[in-house]
């Protein structure tokens, strides 16, 4: 009988936070998929998050903005994941150039071809100016929003993101740019 | 309105702010200056190749499944607490499956000092006789250089990797006085490695003028990690 109880109990809690959270997935999953740059990767990460946020689901009952503050768990979580990758350099990043390169081959098509090349250019970026480009020109979050994610002051932040996108432009001043090139097939 | 006014609403410009933005301000200081010119149209140019990322959408399937997820693992770990958790070494099936465990792996270990370790195949080697090179197109101008037109052209089995199906690629460039560095990864994709430097022609076209460079290309058996440099200046 006390199990069933207990069994029950936990549903209501868990649909009372399903409730909760359900609002801000998409907006969490834009963020996450920008960080990871994969699917099943954002969807790990979120998970993480989410998971962390049941066991303190105490804390949320004080939270009046849950959309950010998820949004603020999500950056540390993938923070914390990013430092502990760094802790390991002899582990092959998935994501890496090299290994992207072996495994997509032939099936980049031109568009995907363009939107790597930014990305790439994004990757080479400090912790922090990608971090910024990513939430603010990405994800479309607004200065303040993203001070709130990074908790960095506003100045700070308009700095990185004056620096990275100086350095991405630089980093793609000399490549072409879809529809402003002619380019003519072999044979 | 001037430069740094100009440059300070650019540092953190959306595409949005372009259309409610003071732009008559910014534009009539633009008119007269052609610095905060090409600094607007780089960040146009910047903001709209943001275009081209793929917009990730998670919708209702994969909410489902987050959750779906989530709940397990949650029941999960109610489980685990509810029960009342006796050490594993006063369970007998633990400490018998230890034992087991402990004896399986002594026994691979002799047996694994006992035979000649596996060569490993390294990553390189696994790709389907692909290779790639980063090489740095460093171009020397001696004065700015706007809408000029780079043109390059690969041999034969020589490509841009990412656009392999292009034999030649020619594309407007704003180049600026001194070094200008153009990354290009590109990928050796038939038969053995050439043993003569493969030929990429490098053309720039500005205004009358249209200047041709022979690029030799050495390429190493190295998938990537070395980087060649080749130089042309005008």
């Amino acid at each position: 009988m006390i199990r069933i109880l207990d069994i029950l109990r936990n549903q209501t809690k868990q649909q009372r936070f399903e409730t909760q959270v359900k609002p801000h997935l998409e907006s969490m999953y834009k963020q996450a998929f920008r960080y990871t740059g994969n699917r099943a990767d954002a969807e790990d990460l979120i998970q993480d998050v989410l998971l962390e946020a049941f066991e303190k689901r105490q804390n949320l009952k004080a939270v009046n903005n849950v959309g950010s503050w998820l949004n603020r768990c999500l950056y540390h979580r993938f923070v914390d994941r990013y430092r502990s990758a760094k802790r390991v350099p002899d582990q092959l990043d998935v994501h890496s150039a090299e290994l992207q390169a072996q495994l997509v081959g032939d099936s980049l098509d031109e568009s995907g071809y363009f939107a790597q090349q930014l990305l790439d250019g994004i990757e080479q970026l400090s912790f922090e100016q990608k971090s910024a480009i990513k939430l603010h020109d990405l994800c479309g979050h607004s200065l303040a929003e993203v001070s709130g994610i990074m908790q960095m002051p506003i100045g700070t932040l308009k700095s990185h993101l004056h620096r990275g996108r100086k350095q991405l432009q630089k980093q793609l001043q000399l490549k072409p740019e879809m529809q402003a090139y002619r380019l003519e097939s072999r044979g | 309105m001037n430069c740094e006014t100009v440059e300070d609403f650019l540092s953190t410009a959306q595409r949005s702010d372009f259309e409610l933005a003071p732009e008559n301000l910014i534009l009539h200081h633009a008119k007269q200056c052609a610095a905060c010119q090409q600094s607007i149209a780089n960040s146009k140019r910047y903001l709209n190749s943001l275009e081209t990322l793929e917009e990730p959408e998670l919708g209702v399937g994969g909410a489902q499944r987050i959750l779906s997820h989530l709940n397990a693992e949650i029941e999960r770990k109610s489980h685990t607490k509810t029960q009342g958790v006796t050490p594993w070494w006063r369970n007998g099936f633990s400490l018998g499956f230890a034992s087991a465990s402990f004896l399986c792996i002594a026994i691979v270990m002799l047996l694994s000092l006992n035979s000649a370790p596996e060569p490993r195949v390294p990553v390189a080697e696994l790709n389907r006789g692909v290779h790639e090179q980063n090489i740095s197109l460093v171009i020397d101008v001696p004065r700015d250089m706007n809408q000029a037109n780079l043109i390059l052209e690969f041999p034969a089995d020589l490509r841009w990797r990412g656009l392999e199906a292009m034999e030649k690629i020619e594309w407007p460039v704003n180049l600026q006085k001194g070094e200008n560095i153009l990354e290009l990864p590109v990928r050796y994709t038939f038969g053995k490695l050439p043993k003569t430097p493969q030929v990429i022609t490098a053309s720039i076209r500005y205004g009358e003028t249209n200047r041709s460079f022979a690029l030799p290309v050495s390429l190493s058996t190295q998938l990537s990690g070395r980087e060649l440099q080749t130089e042309f200046s005008l």
